[in-house]
Formats: structure tokens, sequence, C-alpha cells
């Protein structure tokens, strides 16, 4: 990619006019810069090819080629070739800070270019010297830092020239923490163009060490965005940063998602969007932003506010009022869309009326700060009361009792200890004047749905988690909801009691709950119930639970901003697939390799990208759901409305004459696809389930079958349609026909062990309880780099104060940290003669006898080796261990 | 040159890599490079040598086995950056059909008129049908004119192309006005 931007910037500058055109398309509209700079960090001595494309680029080009494609807009063009300048030399500073620590010239050379000083000559200040730093990006702070202080005028630029180097950094997988982001808000925008509605996506960050500033994104700068639309935001941030000060120590940036393309031969053109009603969402936005609030997300502000702050006129309301038709593809499940505006789009009663009828409330508001305050409330709307001051996060909180109109629902099931425990905590939390339900799982639709209504509502989901519950499929389901109404709505927040001991338990509810913040059952209901009443009173303690996350044992899937994560080649092979928007990305890995990690880092990438997403991990589905394809296409289609906030039913939809391949394929391109309209990157986790259930073929046809329209119907929506498959079994043991087969195309990710260079790496992320290299070394022949175990081990030694010789000592032992593990995967064998036997051959030097065996305990996690013949343990642990009790 | 298919004309762009097959003339004067549009394949000639402005340019595109061939002329004139440069369109469905699906072969070279028999008039016929934009047609009209003012041995219809550029050109300025 990083020759590729070299090609294109030589082309721009010295080809004929079509060379021309396609090179600035290719580098500007299709991205082609931004990932070219992101490779050169990774790239050594990528600064010589920077500065050679930096030279084309900054040359005395002939423009008009590019002028003409754009429309004629020759401003246009200049302002994005000098973006385009900056952005390679911010380039070339997140190399410099990477690879040559003690280039200070340079980097001061390449600092002032990202400013946009073309030709830096007179390098007045020398940058001081610094100490060796962490990483790269406290380098880059460091050195614009220096910058800022000689140059205070100039920090607007500094701070998004910092920014746009810390992006390039985070880029890459090593440097993915680079940006610091505090608080991030997404709200929606009604945008109107050629009498059609559209829904676009204002995105803002907080970003940690800044110097108070705002600015656009450097990856989005290349848009094709309507100056009246950068105006807009940028007066929205005026009026909210004189209301409410400018930030200390940090920036904020902005960008648009969804912004529809107009479709050109040369491309780049902008797309001529009515953008004054995005003032009054970004005003709201920026204050909820400032404020740590999270706006509902079925509300939306549609106005334009005047410099005393109350709310215009905005078009795009009256006749077909496309922007009011747009903003009905907000509804969530049924739940009234509410537009935001000015009294000078008030609605006729009648007008008013039918929209509500359609499930759209139109709310007048006098000035931006109300809209920003409606805009928090969604369906609760209508009960507000006169409108408050809205509270200010960075302020003490006065100690009200506020906290006790939350509601809070109990999960337990009938006739066992979570009962019990369910009707104590109420009745404690009740008697201190709370609103509490306990609710156990329902059959029936109207049951389920009343249930889950009840879910939507709660502000505090508290599952109660014990030997009898981890198995309630039904349980299982309900938090399922809850998880996925607060990733969409910002609540209820979900808070797992634990009356078990949560290490090593099994069962359909333990993944969805194990890696949340959760309380422990001590025997005393008071005690938990006040731990509740405090999760009341500051949701704070819930959100930076990062602490206690880390102080628990690993259980498997690490969280995303998890410090112990460490990033393999596969997670930049993800991130490319999911930007050049592949068909289908299969992630294949044994065992506890990390495949849900992965899977969890790649759709993160793609939130971050405004693709849409949805999850769908297959042990999650109940044996109702796997047992007829019908059914499970059914949840299947239920499963993806409810994560993309779809109003629809597929119950609705389902055509009983057609079968439910065929209802599930018109289903998902017509109904979902075609009402969304970013792409959307859909990952499937242990996708196995399905290989041994008796319609997974029909299911994996179907998959492939989308792969091939791609390329015979362009008019479908495919080509917006990432699937991420994540497994472990050998796909070819149980689809035999390969032309049904998604496991023979699309991009193949292939996890591995860790490396002893990543198991360094690892011990240095815990701290460094493995003394010196030897050790290391020590501590990845015994556990062959098996990425689960490794953490495990490593947070043993952290935390327990172990030495190695220790661990190695006791680690056979079924009361170690690796006993139950070890357990688990003797029981695996055991439980096939036939594999144990085969097991016992590997153990004693043979090859596997038959490539089913061999792939089967090597998707179990105990192979390793290219080939049965091949064959041997994974690690000197499990040859030790399954040797005595094998042989 | 190694066989290289064409889209296929029902075919979506981003299934597959998009086609691009470069050549250069014999004496490395000139380049050419065919490449894919939305709906057509466009091929580009260009040369830096101010020698050939105005100059002829015979094309040849072989399919499979080098059994189909298309014939097709260009003419090259000033553009940007000291190049100069011509251009022949072809959609999909023509290329595919004509070539039977692959590309094997890609020929350039400047042509001197008096070679031209009448085999190739109607190539060259075919070649002034279609003009991407106005400098070329005002190419075609000088190369016609330096053809007519040379004394030929062989008769070129140079009269039925000088009849077609003005048609275009009436029809082109009708079509702006």
């Amino acid at each position: 990619m990083l020759a590729q931007l070299l090609d294109l910037s030589c082309l721009l500058a010295t080809g004929t006019t079509r060379q021309k055109q396609h090179a600035w398309q290719a580098l500007l509209s299709q991205g082609c810069l931004w990932r070219g700079c992101e490779e050169a960090v990774q790239t050594p001595d990528s600064v010589r090819s920077l500065e050679r494309a930096y030279q084309y680029l900054s040359g005395d080009w002939d423009r008009s080629p590019v002028v003409e494609a754009c429309l004629g807009d020759s401003q246009c063009v200049e302002e994005r070739t000098e973006a385009a300048c900056r952005i390679l030399a911010a380039a070339a500073v997140a190399s410099l800070a990477v690879t040559s620590r003690d280039a200070s010239r340079d980097l001061q050379h390449w600092g002032f270019r990202a400013l946009g000083d073309r030709n830096p000559v007179q390098v007045t200040h020398e940058i001081p010297a610094w100490q060796p730093r962490e990483n790269g990006a406290e380098l880059v702070r460091y050195c614009f830092g220096q910058l800022l202080s000689r140059m205070p005028q100039r920090t607007a630029r500094i701070a998004s020239a910092q920014s746009t180097v810390l992006s390039i950094l985070a880029g890459s997988p090593q440097y993915a923490g680079s940006l610091s982001r505090i608080h991030q808000v997404r709200c929606p925008v009604l945008l109107a163009r050629g009498g059609k509605g559209y829904i676009v996506w204002l995105w803002l960050e907080r970003l940690a060490g800044g110097y108070g500033e705002f600015f656009q994104a450097a990856n989005t700068l290349f848009d094709p965005l309507q100056p009246d639309l950068k105006l807009a935001i940028d007066d929205a941030w005026q009026m909210v940063a004189e209301r409410q000060g400018r930030l200390e120590g940090e920036d904020v940036r902005w960008w648009l998602g969804g912004v529809p393309w107009e479709e050109h031969p040369q491309g780049g053109r902008p797309a001529p969007l009515e953008g004054c009603s995005l003032q009054g969402a970004a005003y709201a936005g920026l204050l909820h932003l400032l404020r740590n609030q999270t706006p509902h997300p079925t509300c939306v502000v549609a106005a334009t506010v005047r410099p005393n702050r109350t709310l215009g006129h905005v078009a795009g309301f009256e006749g077909s009022a496309p922007k009011l038709e747009a903003a009905l593809r907000l509804a969530n499940r049924g739940e009234m869309v509410t537009v935001i505006t000015g009294p000078e789009n008030r609605p006729a009663e009648t007008i008013r009326r039918d929209w509500e009828a359609r499930g759209l409330r139109l709310e007048i508001a006098e000035t931006a700060d109300e809209a920003a305050e409606l805009a928090l409330l969604g369906h609760d709307v209508r009960s507000r009361h006169a409108p408050q001051p809205l509270p200010n996060p960075v302020e003490p909180k006065a100690d009200t009792d506020d906290w006790k109109e939350q509601e809070i629902v109990l999960l337990g099931q009938p006739g066992s200890d979570t009962e019990r425990v369910a009707a104590q905590l109420a009745s404690l939390l009740r008697s201190q004047g709370c609103r509490v339900q306990t609710r156990t799982p329902v059959s029936g639709v109207g049951a389920i749905l009343a249930q889950e209504q009840a879910i939507h509502r709660a502000d505090l989901v508290l599952p109660l988690v014990s030997a009898a519950t981890v198995h309630s499929e039904m349980l299982a389901y309900t938090v399922q909801v809850a998880l996925e109404a607060a990733q969409h709505q910002g609540r209820p927040r979900v808070l797992p009691v634990w009356l078990t001991e949560p290490t090593g338990i099994q069962g359909v509810l333990v993944p969805l709950v194990s890696d949340l913040p959760s309380l422990r059952w001590s025997g005393s209901a008071e005690r938990v119930a006040g731990e509740i009443r405090d999760a009341l009173r500051n949701p704070g303690v819930l959100l930076s639970s990062q602490w206690r996350r880390e102080l628990t044992p690993p259980t498997g899937v690490l969280p995303l901003e998890s410090r112990f994560y460490v990033p393999r080649d596969t997670d930049e092979l993800f991130a490319a697939a999911i930007d050049r928007q592949d068909s289908i990305v299969r992630i294949k890995g044994a065992r506890q390799m990390g495949k849900t990690s992965l899977l969890a880092r790649g759709l993160s990438v793609a939130r971050a990208q405004g693709k849409r997403v949805l999850l769908t991990d297959f042990q999650v589905f109940n044996r109702d759901q796997l047992e007829s394809v019908d059914g499970f296409f059914r949840a299947l289609a239920r499963s993806a409305v409810r994560q993309l906030n779809l109003d629809v039913s597929p119950d609705e939809v389902w055509d009983p004459l057609h079968g439910p391949s065929w209802n599930f394929r018109e289903f998902f391109c017509y109904e979902i696809m075609e009402r969304i309209e970013e792409p959307l990157v859909w990952g499937l986790d242990e996708v196995d389930r399905l290989f041994t259930s008796p319609f997974g073929s029909e299911v994996f046809g179907l998959f492939r079958s989308w792969h091939n329209e791609r390329a015979l119907n362009p008019m479908l929506p495919w080509s917006r349609l990432t699937l991420a498959l994540a497994y472990a079994t050998e796909a070819h043991l149980f689809i035999t026909d390969l032309n049904q087969s998604p496991f023979n195309v699309g991009t193949r990710i292939a996890l591995r062990d860790f490396s002893l260079e990543q198991i360094q790496e690892l011990n240095a992320r815990y701290g460094g309880p493995l003394q010196d290299s030897r050790e290391e070394e020590r501590y990845w022949e015994l556990l062959g780099g098996h990425p689960y175990l490794s953490h495990r081990g490593l947070h043993e030694l952290a935390s327990q104060g172990r030495t190695l010789a220790e661990l190695e000592r006791l680690a056979e032992q079924e009361d170690s940290v690796f006993g139950d593990h070890l357990g688990h995967m003797l029981l695996l064998v055991l439980k096939d003669p036939e594999l144990a036997e085969v097991m016992r051959g590997v153990l004693q030097g043979r090859p596997c006898p038959t490539p089913e065996s061999y792939f089967r305990l090597w998707s179990a996690g105990l192979l390793t080796g290219l080939s049965p013949r091949d064959a041997r343990p994974r690690c000197r642990l499990y040859a030790t261990y399954l040797e005595r009790h094998l042989l | 040159m190694s066989l290289a298919p064409l889209p296929h004309p029902q075919a979506l762009v981003a299934g597959s890599s998009p086609l691009r097959i470069v050549a250069s003339s014999a004496d490395d004067s000139l380049e050419a490079e065919l490449s894919e549009e939305e709906t057509s394949l466009v091929l580009e000639v260009r040369s830096r040598d101010a020698r050939l402005n105005h100059h002829l340019v015979g094309i040849l595109l072989y399919g499979r086995g080098r059994n189909h061939v298309i014939e097709g002329f260009t003419v090259l004139h000033p553009d940007v950056e000291g190049w100069y440069t011509g251009h022949a369109k072809y959609t999909k469905e023509e290329l595919y059909t004509r070539l039977h699906g692959c590309c094997e072969g890609l020929v350039v070279s400047p042509v001197d008129p008096s070679l031209l028999g009448p085999p190739e008039w109607e190539a060259l016929e075919a070649s002034t049908r279609e003009f991407p934009d106005a400098a070329s047609r005002h190419a075609w009209m000088r190369w016609l004119e330096t053809a007519e003012s040379r004394n030929l041995p062989h008769a070129l219809p140079l009269s039925t192309l000088r009849a077609r550029l003005g048609a275009e050109g009436a029809s082109g300025q009708a079509a702006q006005s």
C-alpha cells in the first residue's frame, strides 16, 4: 500500500489527464493515501518514500484534470492537496516516532510540515533532547507540545496535526491505544437532498492529551462534505464552548458517517446535502459529549441555532417531509422516534397526529439547551417535567434520593437458590424506597415480549448467577436482551451477582456475564443491597471498573480496552479485510486461541469506520433454536433486527409458501441490507456449532450464494456485507460440496499460538513477573505459547507473587492455576474412547491414524503440527499431564 | 504478455480486481494502458515524444490464442505535463464477445498512412465514430489535413472520414448549443 501510495502520487504529479484523475480518486476518495500512511508506520525506512510522495504532491503539478473532475472547484482541489500533504507529513512524524527516536531535527522538520508549512527550511528551534519514552505516542505528544510552546498562536493546527499523527499510529495494532478516547457520542442528523431524506451520523470524540481544540478527523477530510455542513458544526462548537467552557488538556474531533455518495465516473464529487439542520444536532451532541452523557438513540434534533441559542427553522419538514420520513428509520422495536425542532417548524395539529400514528413524535423546543435535554429522554420525553438545568458530572454530585427513581430488575430461576436471594434483595431494596421487580424466565410470545419491554425500561438488571442458573437458556436470552439494549440505548446496566465461584463454571449464561463488572453474594443480603445502592448512586463505579476486571483471572475473551491483549499480525489482516469490505473472512484457530477476542477487535474497527455491526454467537443459541431450520433462521433474523434497531418483524414478512432459506435471504436482503445505508460487518462466533446441525449445509450454502451473488448481481446489496466466521473445527469434514461452502472463499485468517516475542511482550504487560529472557523462554516452552494458559499463568505469577519455579512445580496439580483447564481437556479426550486411543498414540510418538482424528484433536486445542504425521501435544504441560493420566 | 481475463459484462466490478493491461511500442516511444471504467474499457495511448503529436497510432488487441483480434486507430494530441495522448473506448460486451473472454496481447505502434490499405479502412472509419472529447476530434482533423496534403500511393477514404468528422463536429456543436 505504501508503494501504491508512492506510485499514485507520482501519477498525480506527472501523469496524463486520465492518470491524474484516477490517482486523485484512488488516493483521496478511495483511501489509498490514509492506508498507505498507516502502513508506513510499520515499514522500515518509510520516511524516504513519504518524502518522495510529499515532493510529488506539494509540487507545482498541473491541477486542471482534477479540477475538472471536481466540477471546476479549484479551491476544493487546493484544500485537499494541502490536507493530503499534511497527512503525509503526519505519517512521517509517526514513523520517525516509532522507528528512530533520536531524529530530533527530522521530527521537527516533519512536524512543521504536518502543520502545513511546506518548506520549513529554517529550523530555528531545536526540540530539546528527550528521555527515551515508553512508546511512540508519548514522543509525538512531546514533540507537538514543544512546537506549541514556541508557537502558541497555532494551537488549532498543532492539535489537529497531533491528532492526525496519533490516528495514524493507532491504525497499527501495536499502537492501537495511542489515541486516548475519553467519551464518544454518536448522534443522528437529518439531511435532505433532491427531495429525499437521509440519516447521517455525527460522531464526536473527546481525546486526552489535547489543547482544547475542535477539528475534523483527518481520515475523513476527503469526504464529500459541503462547506455549509462544516460551518454548521464549527458554529455549534463555538456556542457550546462559550456556554460550557473549553476543555483543559483535551481535544474534540468530529466526523460524519454514512454520508450518501454521489455517483460520478471520476468520483470525489461533494454530495449537495442541505446541512443547516446539523447545527442543532451538533449543539446537542457536543453538550452531551462535554457532560459525559449519551443521547437517546431514537431522538434527533433538527434545527438551526441562532446566536442567542434559540432554535430556528429548517427545511425538509414540508410537503412529503423527507427529513421526517428519514427519521422513521430510527425506530427501535416499536419505540417512538422523537424529532426535536424549533417553534418555526411546529406542525399543524392534524399533521402532528398523523406522524404520531406512524411512530414519530414532534417535540418543540425553544432553545438548543432544551433540545439537548429532550434528546436524552427518548420515549420518556412525554413525562418530562419543566426543563431543569443539566447536571454537570464534572462537579461533585449532591447526595440526593434521585437514584431511587431508577428501575431495578432482579433475574432469577424459580425453584433455585436464586429465587430466595432475589426475594431477600427485593424486600430490602424496596424497604429503602427503590423500585424493584423480580423476574424469572417466562414462556409464550406475549409474556416474552412483555419481559423484554420491562428489560428495556430498566436502569439496572441484576442476573443472579448460580450453579442452577448458568444452564438456563431463557435466562441467558433475557440477559442477552439486556446487553443488546444497553449497547443501543445506553441502558440498562447489567450487573451480575455471583452466588457461586465463577472460576471454572460452564454454562450458556457464563460467556455473557463473565466479563462484566459483578458483585459476589456473601450470604449477607444487607451487604449486597448496599453495593447495589452504591452502583445506583454512582454509575461511574460500574463504568470505571477496569481494575476489577483486571484483577479477575482471565476467562477467555479479553475486553476491548484490556492492556493484556497482545495484537498479532492477524489483527492487521482482519482490519484490512474489513476495510476492503471482503465478502467473507474466515477466522480459524483451535480452542482458546483468541478467536473471539480477535473478532471483537475487528468489529470494533468496523464500528470506528462507521460501519454497522452484527454479532451472532452460536454458543448462546438454545436447543429449540437449533432444532429446525425455520426456527433457526427466524432467531437469526430477530437477533439482527434487534441489534440494528430496525422496525420490522421477521414473523410479519415470512412467507409460508417458501422455504426458510428463501425467506431468510429475502429478509436479510430487503428488510435489513436495504434499510441500512452503511456497510454491515456480521461477526459469527462459534460457527462450529452449526457443522453438526442437520441444516448446517443449508446455512453455509446460503452464505456462499451471497458471496457468489456479489459478482453476478451488482444490483443487490451484498457488496456492502462482510461475514466474519470464527471457528475451530475443520469445515471440510462436514461440508463436502465445495461449491456450497463459504470456507474455501474469502480471506483466511489463521490464529497461531504466541511466539516467544509475544510472550515477552505479554510478560511486560503483566509487569514482568518473569525475571529475564531465560525465564521467558522456559515459560514459553512449558505452555507452547498457548494464549489462554499464558495469560492465566502470568496472572498467577503477577497477582500471587509466585516464582516460575513454583509455577512449574505445581502446574500439573489439580488445584493449580491450570488444574481446572487440564481436567477439562482430559475429560474431553476420555469422553471419546477412540480419540483417547489416538491421543495415547501421539503421546508415544506415533502419527494420527486419520486426518479426521487429527483435525478433531487439533480443533479441540490438544495438538499442534501441520499434518497428522507431524502431530504432537500442543505444549509440554499437556504432554506431561496427559501422559500421567492416559498412559 | 500473459492471458488477461476480460470482465464479464454482467459481473460486478467489485467482485474482482479491475482490469489493467499495459504495453509499450517496439521502440518504447509509446505506452498503452487498457483500464476498466464502470461500463466500458478505455485504452489510453501516450507518449512524451513531441514528434508524435497528431500522429496516427495503430492498436491491436488479441484474444485467446491470438485467433481473434480487434484493430483500431487513434491520433495523439497534447495533454498535460508534456504528454501526448489518444484514446479508444470499448464497451465491455464488445471486447468480451470479440476477444472471446480474454486478452492475450496488446500492440501499439505509430502508423504511416501510406502503409494503410483497403483492409484497414473499415477499422479506420470505425475509430472516428466516437470521441471522448473535442480535443480528440480536433486531433483527427489535423491528421486528416496532413494526410490529404500528401500524395499517398493508395487511395484512403479521406473524403468519407472528413464527412464523418465534419458531421460529428456539427452534431457535437449542436448538442453543446
